[in-house]
């Protein structure tokens, strides 16, 4: 079975937490705690038939725990940086978060989203100011951008489909690159056979996924 | 008598210069051997062996504040050795069965062997003392500072030992007497002596030590857990010789507010100690009981008794400034608007309806009685007689409707709360309305620290976490607010009034798990990664 881990960071209570669980959960509780150090959720997929899990880890955003949550980011597959789309200054901070995140991951092998939370909060006119802003620092970071409300569940599900699709998409190919190097005798043949297969993956994969 | 209280006895000649003249020298040979700056501070130095390779070389270790130097020149062959204290990874006494008065330094790149010491465990405690030191200047980014009050010592005293040697011997004993005693962090120790304690609920004379500082005087048995005692001075009345016999030679009584009385015995040096306590005594009245009017009248046998008298405090020009104060405070917590200053927030959530019957309702009530009887024989309050059956009793879980005095007395909280009349009132007064991080941060968790709880569902107890968190990050702001610190405090809240819950996270964050929430949380990393 693929397991695939994606760290969740972002600023003090930009809504970290909410997100995961409203994903995993299905709920959107008031009644949570402040996320100390680190937590993690696992949430089971099958994509094309293959059993495949994320494994999400959500980290505290307080400055100062940053020394244990980072010891967490190692070996991620996607990195998630959460903002709050009502709070300029999150905005800003997840270039830090990305940089602190990239410290302990392969920057070529990893996937970025940047996330902005909390849109059931902003008026139109408000969220398409922020929005412009968000899609430069998206760019800049060369991550995927993506709304969401983890209130109404807005957006939040089709996310975490994208951040699996995505995922599950790369641990194929670099699954893909290992066997393919182990059995050097006959490299020729299967990679081509399998780069084949692997092409029509993607495509499916959304409808897979539910 | 022993340890400092001997020392303050000889203080009458004051020496003017702290250092002997054969330790000038070695300071003077320290800076030019080592080519040490004027402010690096020789502490001390030892005769010993450094293993370069198979061959021992005789010659000297100076240890002062930063480093460990060594140096030998004996046939023409020179040895020379500095390390950091901050390089050193690891001391170790013993270290190998071969040589077993051998101490190892081990650095992160290196390891070195000293060896043939006259007084290897003297040796290896200042070592690891200054290692030690030097890490808290790394951690805290404080420089260290030599301690000005502390006795001088007189032209007899041991000749090779340094002013700093005798400041740092005193701040560990202090600092093992404080955590031994959970006392507040500026009480300095005076002096120890051997005595004995009668034990009224198992009807003995029980050996121990009596330790005396400037607030309190503290009792440990010799036999651990057998019972100790801590009286802080502001609650004593009464101090008394009594008649000696040869039964009971030089016994002494200590008198509470709460009437219980303590009776020691067998005290070598009973003047000298009585001496002691009154003149600290004294010191406590004028600091503490500013206009509060305590007498003591206890006519005693022998012929010196001392007593509290009104007479020493009055007019004391603290006095009309802090009842002026008072009248100007905004937040005060005898207002009715604040209940949280009067009541624990349990006792007004209380969702236990009394006639229903439950196991757990049950069992709260066994232990309930088991304290109460334990009161009974072992006295309440701070003075309590502290034995193996209170621990036992801890242990088995304190009662929800004790845990709020209970806390506090065991943390040690009780005592800072009482001797700091007023600092949370006005801590408040001046954090509230300040914005900064801290206060940003706190606001942000406020309502996802124990939002499940119907008391912090509501302004009430989220505005009394609010103004702990706000006054502590305002009274500390190397710790400022960590995330955490809001659950906590929310528990805390639940079982302990609001001033009182503030002095619970003082002690905690402060003295319990220090470091464990400061701005690096270095206490947390290392729990961390011990796991």
């Amino acid at each position: 079975m693929t397991i695939s881990k994606i760290i969740v960071v972002g600023d003090l209570s930009v809504g970290k937490t909410c997100l995961i669980n409203r994903f995993c959960k299905d709920t959107f509780d008031k009644n949570y705690k402040a996320t100390i150090g680190v937590d993690f959720e696992m949430e089971r997929f099958e994509v094309l038939g293959v059993p495949f899990s994320l494994q999400l880890w959500d980290t505290a955003g307080q400055e100062r725990f940053k020394c244990i949550a980072s010891t967490y980011y190692r070996g991620a597959q996607a990195i998630v940086i959460v903002f709050d789309v009502n709070d300029v200054a999150s905005l800003e901070h997840t270039r830090q978060w990305l940089a602190d995140a990239l410290k302990e991951n392969d920057p070529s092998n990893v996937i970025l989203f940047l996330v902005g939370s909390k849109k059931d909060l902003s008026t139109p006119a408000q969220y398409s100011l922020m929005e412009k802003d968000a899609l430069k620092v998206a760019q800049e970071m060369q991550a995927e951008y993506w709304a969401v409300s983890s209130l109404t569940g807005e957006n939040v599900r089709d996310f975490f489909f994208r951040v699996a699709a995505l995922t599950f998409e790369s641990s194929v190919l670099a699954e893909l690159e290992r066997s393919s190097t182990r059995r050097i005798g006959d490299t020729v043949r299967i990679s081509s056979n399998e780069s084949d297969l692997y092409l029509s993956t993607p495509r499916k994969k959304p409808k897979c996924c539910q | 008598m022993q340890g400092i209280i001997a020392e303050y006895n000889k203080i009458n000649g004051i020496k003017e210069d702290d250092d002997t003249e054969k330790f000038k020298e070695a300071i003077v040979k320290f800076h030019k051997l080592f080519g040490m700056p004027e402010e690096e501070k020789l502490v001390n130095y030892y005769s010993c062996s450094y293993w370069k390779g198979k061959v021992p070389r005789q010659g000297w270790v100076y240890l002062s504040i930063n480093h460990l130097c060594f140096y030998s020149f004996l046939m023409g062959r020179e040895a020379k050795l500095v390390i950091r204290w901050v390089d050193i990874t690891q001391l170790e006494k013993n270290a190998t069965l071969l040589f077993p008065d051998m101490i190892k330094v081990s650095t992160r790149s290196s390891e070195h062997f000293f060896s043939v010491f006259l007084n290897i465990s003297e040796t290896f405690k200042l070592m690891e003392q200054l290692a030690n030191i030097a890490m808290r200047q790394l951690l805290d980014n404080e420089g260290f500072e030599q301690d000005r009050s502390l006795p001088k010592l007189k032209k007899k005293s041991p000749k090779k030992v340094s002013a700093l040697k005798r400041d740092l011997d005193a701040r560990a004993k202090s600092e093992r007497y404080r955590a031994l005693f959970r006392l507040p962090k500026d009480e300095k120790l005076d002096g120890h002596t051997d005595c004995t304690l009668w034990t009224p609920f198992n009807k003995m004379h029980i050996l121990g030590q009596m330790f005396v500082s400037t607030n309190y005087i503290c009792f440990t048995s010799k036999e651990e857990n057998l019972c100790s005692l801590i009286i802080p001075l502001r609650e004593v009345t009464i101090v008394e010789k009594a008649d000696s016999s040869s039964v009971l030679p030089s016994p002494l009584s200590i008198s509470t507010k709460n009437r219980m009385t303590f009776l020691f015995a067998n005290l070598k040096d009973r003047d000298f100690l009585v001496q002691r306590i009154s003149d600290f005594l004294q010191q406590t009245t004028s600091k503490i009981y500013l206009g509060k009017n305590i007498s003591g009248s206890y006519i005693s046998s022998d012929d010196e008794v001392f007593t509290r008298s009104s007479s020493i405090i009055s007019g004391s020009p603290h006095k009309s400034l802090s009842s002026e104060s008072e009248g100007e405070r905004q937040f005060n917590l005898n207002d009715n608007g604040i209940p949280t200053a009067t009541q624990a927030l349990m006792t007004m959530y209380r969702r236990r309806s009394p006639e229903e019957f439950n196991p757990k309702l049950a069992k709260e009530f066994l232990k309930e009685q088991a304290w109460k009887i334990h009161f009974a024989e072992y006295g309440q309050g701070v003075c309590m007689y502290r034995t193996e059956k209170t621990r036992d009793l801890v242990l088995k879980g304190i009662p929800e409707s004790m845990r709020g005095e209970l806390w506090l007395l065991f943390s040690g909280a009780i005592n800072e709360m009482a001797t700091h009349p007023g600092y949370y009132e006005d801590l408040v007064e001046k954090s509230m309305g300040k914005y900064n991080l801290a206060t940003e941060e706190i606001e942000r968790d406020l309502h996802r620290s124990l939002p499940e709880h119907p008391a912090f569902q509501n302004e009430m107890g989220i505005a009394a976490l609010r103004r702990v968190l706000t006054a502590y990050a305002f009274r500390n702001p190397n710790i400022g607010y960590c995330q955490a610190m809001n659950i906590v405090t929310s528990v805390l809240l639940l079982y302990a009034k609001e001033e009182e819950a503030f002095w619970l996270l003082v002690a905690l964050c402060e003295r319990m798990l220090p470091d464990y929430y400061n701005t690096r949380v270095v206490g947390m990393l290392w729990g961390h990664f011990r796991k």
